[in-house]
């Protein structure tokens, strides 16, 4: 018989309480080491607003629709030159930039920063013509979470202008104004705004030279609008010829991998586009496109740890409770980390949005990084011991 | 100690009283002999004397060569070394109280058994006995180190032990698993900023709040 002190059952005894005190150990890390934020897609499901509807549009709204889509009709067929000025305005800075920009229609536009701290020399910078046409999920996204309206006629860098308003729908503040050049149909002006009315961000002409005039008439609907009474969510043509275009399958194996790849964020932010982005490295970028209608926020998710060193411009700062890495150009850009996931968004959302779209997304806590190491390590363990891993 | 038993001299004990190396039983014993012996009392007071000589002398100048072969001692002395005890559980045996009846040194000498017969009895009152350590009521028939008190110790020293080989067991686990962690460390990311700016904008073409350029005016001023 072995006693209370026999040395055997005391040895046992010990034995059995530091084998206990490991695995309670191991198991406190198993469950602490995860990041914060939403644990799957269907949480972000669940929170946010649902998939948009294409929804019945009266006269008035049509009228909107139609100088919106002849404005993006006339950027591609009309020549013209000028001088532009961006600005964004946040909680953290504001930011403004004057550029000399210039269009031919099928070359495309050119732009060169002339603002203070740009070189004299600096190279025009090009970008791609459009298919100088609103897309039609676009505009779906933009009538079922706004009402459009024509407002007064207006003089705007000395032309005749109409603008058009946007204003979320049950809501009394405009988040959004247009100034459409009469003659032209070109876009002088276009600024956009928080919840308070703040401009957040705009861009205008200070001075335009339309040089070859778009032909047509003024206000006539492009071929492929079906007189606004119901607007249709399709790809275009463009995007379905895009092979970089991630699909719902493709979405879907990815989301099964691990990836965290939202279908709608919140501030009625819904995916719009997926690609895969080429990226120095051996894995691509998946680029996320989500977009309200008026704002749109870019999430690009690259798997690995950040490596801040690379981050020209950023500094580390707060979006609610989540750390980030951020730089307030014109477009808001914040870096972060969350899990084995590295996360950049780029928007021109107010922060009050982004805020929100940022704590639904996959976030490290302060002083993870050890914490997901083990959390790797008691992953791999544990496969070693599972045979169904 | 009977009459017609003679008590033998003191011979070379005679210092060791002076010195007062003796143990209590012994001490005892020794002067009891000294206040009937005029030969020993003669050669302790001799021993006291030149002790006193001794003791009023100056301390001998201590050689440099002979305090730096000192220093160079280890700290056991051979006995220690030989035996391998604990210097204090060492010292402790010179201060074990002496048992009566014993065979200590001073016994053997003052109290030499004979052959088939025990060892006399000597009583020694309680104010005699050397007090070098408190004395706690023991309760009877609880053998010596096995008493309550010594129990709590001991299970607190098992519970100490025990939560640092917990301890130390979750380090472990944690070290090793971090290690394993950083092999499936993934790689370093640093995104490329201009690209997604006119990404952005490629992506966002076709939105009627979109302007093409504003992405590709933030890439520029990142290059600068």
């Amino acid at each position: 018989m072995i006693g209370d002190d026999h040395p055997v059952r005391r040895a046992a005894q010990r034995f059995v309480l530091v084998v206990g005190a490991g695995a309670l150990g191991a198991a406190v890390c198993s469950t602490g080491v995860r990041y914060a934020g939403p644990e799957d897609d269907e949480a972000l499901r669940l929170r946010n607003a649902p998939t948009p509807a294409a929804r019945e549009i009266g006269p008035a709204e049509t009228e909107a629709l139609t100088l919106l889509r002849r404005a993006a009709a006339a950027q591609s067929v009309t020549s013209y030159e000028g001088r532009k000025l961006f600005g964004s305005w946040s909680t953290v800075g504001s930011e403004s930039v004057l550029a000399e920009v210039g269009h031919e229609p099928g070359r495309g536009t050119w732009l060169r920063v002339t603002s203070a701290g740009a070189r004299g020399d600096a190279d025009r910078e090009q970008i791609a013509d459009g298919a100088g046409d609103l897309d039609e999920q676009a505009l779906a996204l933009l009538t079922d979470q706004y009402t459009l309206k024509v407002g007064e006629r207006r003089r705007c860098i000395g032309r005749p202008a109409t603008v058009v308003e946007a204003t979320p729908i049950g809501g009394r503040q405009v988040a959004g104004r247009f100034w459409i050049d009469d003659d032209s149909g070109l876009l002088l002006r276009r600024e956009l705004y928080d919840a308070t009315g703040r401009t957040v961000r705009s861009s205008s002409f200070l001075d335009l030279d339309v040089t070859a005039p778009a032909t047509g008439p003024r206000r006539g609907l492009p071929a492929s609008y079906n007189n606004g009474v119901k607007v249709p969510r399709q790809r275009s043509a463009e995007r379905e010829a895009d092979a970089s275009l991630l699909g719902e399958a493709t979405l879907d194996r990815m989301r099964r991998e691990g990836w965290v790849l939202p279908e709608v964020l919140p501030a009625g932010m819904v995916l719009y586009r997926a690609r895969a982005v080429d990226v120095p490295g051996d894995e691509k970028a998946v680029h996320l496109t989500y977009s309200d209608g008026l704002f749109s926020a870019s999430l690009f998710a690259q798997r690995g740890r950040l490596d801040t060193s690379a981050l020209r411009g950023f500094r580390p700062d707060k979006v609610g409770n989540v750390a980030v890495h951020s730089r307030n150009g014109l477009y808001r850009q914040l870096v972060w980390a969350g899990g084995d996931t590295v996360y950049t968004l780029v928007s021109d959302a107010p922060d009050t949005e982004l805020k929100q779209v940022i704590g639904a997304l996959p976030h490290d806590t302060p002083g993870s990084g050890l914490r997901a190491r083990v959390g790797r390590g008691i992953d791999r363990m544990g496969s070693w011991i599972n045979p169904f891993a | 100690m009977t009459a017609s038993r003679r008590d033998p001299h003191l011979g070379e004990l005679a210092a060791a009283l002076v010195d007062g190396a003796l143990d209590h039983n012994a001490r005892d014993r020794a002067l009891a002999h000294v206040m009937r012996c005029d030969g020993c009392r003669t050669e302790v007071d001799a021993q006291r004397q030149l002790k006193a000589q001794l003791a009023r002398l100056a301390p001998p100048p201590l050689s440099a060569d002979f305090a730096e072969r000192l220093r160079a001692l280890p700290d056991r002395t051979p006995v220690q070394s030989a035996v391998g005890l604990p210097s204090a559980r060492f010292e402790a045996r010179f201060r074990t109280p002496a048992r009566v009846g014993g065979d200590t040194l001073g016994d053997r000498v003052l109290n030499p058994r004979t052959p088939g017969r025990a060892p006399a009895p000597v009583l020694v009152r309680a104010a005699d006995r050397p007090v070098d350590r408190p004395s706690f009521p023991r309760p009877a028939g609880v053998p010596i180190g096995r008493g309550p008190g010594r129990r709590v110790r001991s299970r607190r020293r098992r519970i100490a032990a025990t939560a640092a080989g917990g301890f130390a067991a979750f380090a472990l686990s944690l070290g090793a698993v971090a290690v394993v962690g950083a092999l499936d460390e993934p790689p370093p990311v640093a995104p490329q900023i201009g690209q997604f700016l006119t990404e952005h904008d490629q992506g966002t073409k076709g939105m009627p709040g979109n302007d093409s350029e504003v992405g590709v005016v933030d890439a520029t001023s990142t290059r600068r």
